[in-house]
């Protein structure tokens, strides 16, 4: 029971988008991508949910070919949020996040899924999505995806794009509570994202990206260095110590703070 | 608003039109008259003349909103519209072809319709081709905008090769009207029901394919399986209802936008309800035309641009303040 993405690699027209990389989640894992804009983490995440065919190797799901299954037999596995959404009818908050339980059909308890978290995550259900703003849009996407495949237990997979760019600080600490809480049932979380503290608060497993390559693996304490993170990011990284947390700064190398 | 309202209020237009016209008839008298217990005379201006019209009024109104509704989900873009993006030009440009052929008279209706039907699939598939290889909803829009003007040229072409008979009945497709209407032109049009019935079978997967063609690929819908039934639908809808009526422009771009702002954006309403409201302002735009300047005739397609036009210009400048349309 996993995912497993083996020599998957992307490219167009003679470009390289993204190397030959393997890659697989378990249920109940959360694993993270980290890199630069351009580092191939969204091309690397529309070859695991399927949208994107790879140029070689192929990815398994629960050890069946992920391009051999039907999309109806996916779209109860993988929750997926994409980085934009086109969305431009006045639907209301909660006809969007109803559209996440689709697959499932159409029932009291799909409803209730609903309901419970347009309440969780603190939605106004009857605001008009074209009426929000981008955070506001954010969330409600995200709600849509968790809908999806809400009580799946270990049977699923979120794979997150992004999920919480535009989201302001309290609803990030609600869409991460949400993720915790998904974990621990089982399901397995492939996540992009750019805040790194957050990264580190939340993975199991770090993956660093740059140039279509990983170029580190692994557990956030082995893989979030200095070097590391000034290699992906081209940027200087410094560590603050507050006791046993970490955190990240980009900043300039000689200004190491350490206490 | 309340579908069954539409609903009363489509069945109470149809018996005013019914009884409006050069020779009014009562409305006590419409009903005898359809049920056959009336005179001869009210029985043949209600049953023969204006009963046909009145129903191909309703079924090509509802036709045309509701396929535009659809073509506005499948889109993802509340200002797409059957007439905007070509197809209705490219139908009238097949339906003027048919005409110039000469079809044979014991089948022109139909062979009328399907050549109709042919020409708004192509304008459909080029524009859906254009906006797949260059990426984009606006290029879609850009090129169904090209497609349109290409057709209505081909159409003047047309006419300036064809007769003066030819030259009527194609003008009259440039125009749009109902002035046409027969039983048998009733009977084709019983071809947009089958059609409506099956494309709101579609409105679970319209309401997914809003969020994007990758998003509704993860829950499941086949956008381009989607796309091909739904055009399919789309074009047979405008097709005979080009061929029966003409270009009949904005009804499928403005009544969709009616309903959205007041029965919110799910297909499984908007489809039905674009229907009867499209249904209801057709019939009403229809009997206007034909009594206004009685005893002369206004082509409805006249009326409805005279109208819908000004409204769409209103819509732009009201949806800018909001947010980015295209």
């Amino acid at each position: 029971m996993r995912i497993d993405a083996s020599g998957v690699s992307f490219s167009v027209g003679g470009r390289t988008i993204l190397a030959p990389t393997d890659l697989s989640l378990k249920p109940g894992e959360t694993c993270v991508l980290l890199g630069p804009n351009g580092a191939g983490k969204s091309t690397l995440m529309k070859i695991i949910s399927g949208y994107l065919r790879p140029s070689t190797g192929s990815v398994a799901l629960d050890d069946h070919p992920l391009r051999g299954l039907s999309i109806d037999v996916r779209a109860k596995k993988l929750g997926v949020l994409t980085q934009r959404s086109e969305l431009d009818f006045p639907f209301t908050a909660k006809e969007v996040v109803a559209l996440g339980r689709s697959p499932h059909g159409e029932s009291r308890a799909e409803t209730e899924i609903v309901d419970h978290l347009i309440g969780l995550l603190g939605i106004d259900a009857e605001a008009v999505y074209t009426h929000l703003s981008g955070g506001e849009r954010q969330l409600v996407q995200v709600a849509r995806v968790f809908a999806q495949i809400w009580g799946s237990g270990s049977t699923a997979y979120l794979l997150l794009d992004e999920p919480m760019t535009a989201l302001d600080l309290k609803h990030q600490q609600d869409v991460v509570r949400v993720l915790r809480q998904l974990a621990q049932s089982g399901l397995g979380l492939l996540i992009v994202m750019h805040d790194i503290n957050m990264a580190a608060d939340i993975a199991d497993r770090i993956l660093l990206m740059r140039e279509g390559g990983i170029i580190a693996a692994g557990h956030p304490a082995e893989v979030l260095t200095e070097a590391n993170l000034a290699a992906t990011f081209d940027t200087s990284m410094v560590l603050l110590r507050d006791g046993d947390s970490v955190f990240f700064k980009a900043g300039e190398k000689p200004g190491r703070t350490v206490r | 608003m309340k579908l069954w309202l539409l609903v009363v209020a489509l069945l109470l237009a149809v018996l005013v039109s019914v009884g409006m016209g050069s020779v009014a008839v009562p409305l006590a008298d419409v009903i005898p008259a359809l049920l056959g217990s009336a005179d001869a005379k009210t029985s043949a201006i209600v049953v023969d003349i204006r009963m046909p019209r009145t129903l191909l009024a309703v079924l090509v109104g509802a036709g045309i909103s509701a396929s535009g509704a659809a073509i506005q989900g499948l889109f993802r873009n509340p200002l797409a519209d059957p007439a905007l993006i070509g197809v209705s030009a490219g139908a009238a440009l097949f339906a003027a072809l048919f005409v110039l052929i000469g079809g044979s008279a014991g089948f022109a209706l139909i062979g009328l319709a399907g050549s109709a039907f042919v020409g708004g699939l192509i304008a459909t598939w080029i524009v859906l081709y254009v906006g797949s290889r260059a990426g984009g909803l606006s290029t879609m829009l850009l090129a169904g905008i090209a497609i349109n003007a290409i057709a209505l040229s081909g159409v003047g072409l047309l006419s300036y090769l064809s007769t003066d008979l030819q030259l009527r009945t194609i003008s009259f497709w440039a125009l749009g009207s109902l002035n046409g209407a027969n039983w048998s032109a009733v009977g084709v049009a019983l071809v947009i029901p089958l059609a409506l019935a099956l494309l709101l079978r579609e409105s679970v997967h319209l309401n997914i394919i809003t969020l994007g063609d990758e998003e509704a690929q993860h829950l499941g819908v086949s956008h381009d399986a989607l796309r091909r039934r739904v055009i399919f639908l789309a074009a047979v809808i405008v097709g005979i209802g080009v061929a029966l009526t003409g270009v009949i422009a904005f009804l499928g771009l403005v009544v969709p936008h009616l309903v959205r702002l007041s029965m919110g954006s799910r297909h499984q309403v908007v489809l039905p309800a674009s229907a009867l409201l499209g249904g209801l302002l057709l019939l009403v735009a229809d009997t206007l035309a034909r009594t206004v300047l009685a005893p002369a005739e206004l082509p409805v397609g006249i009326l409805t641009a005279l109208v819908g036009g000004p409204f769409f210009i209103y819509l732009i400048l009201r949806e800018q303040k909001g947010r980015v349309l295209l």
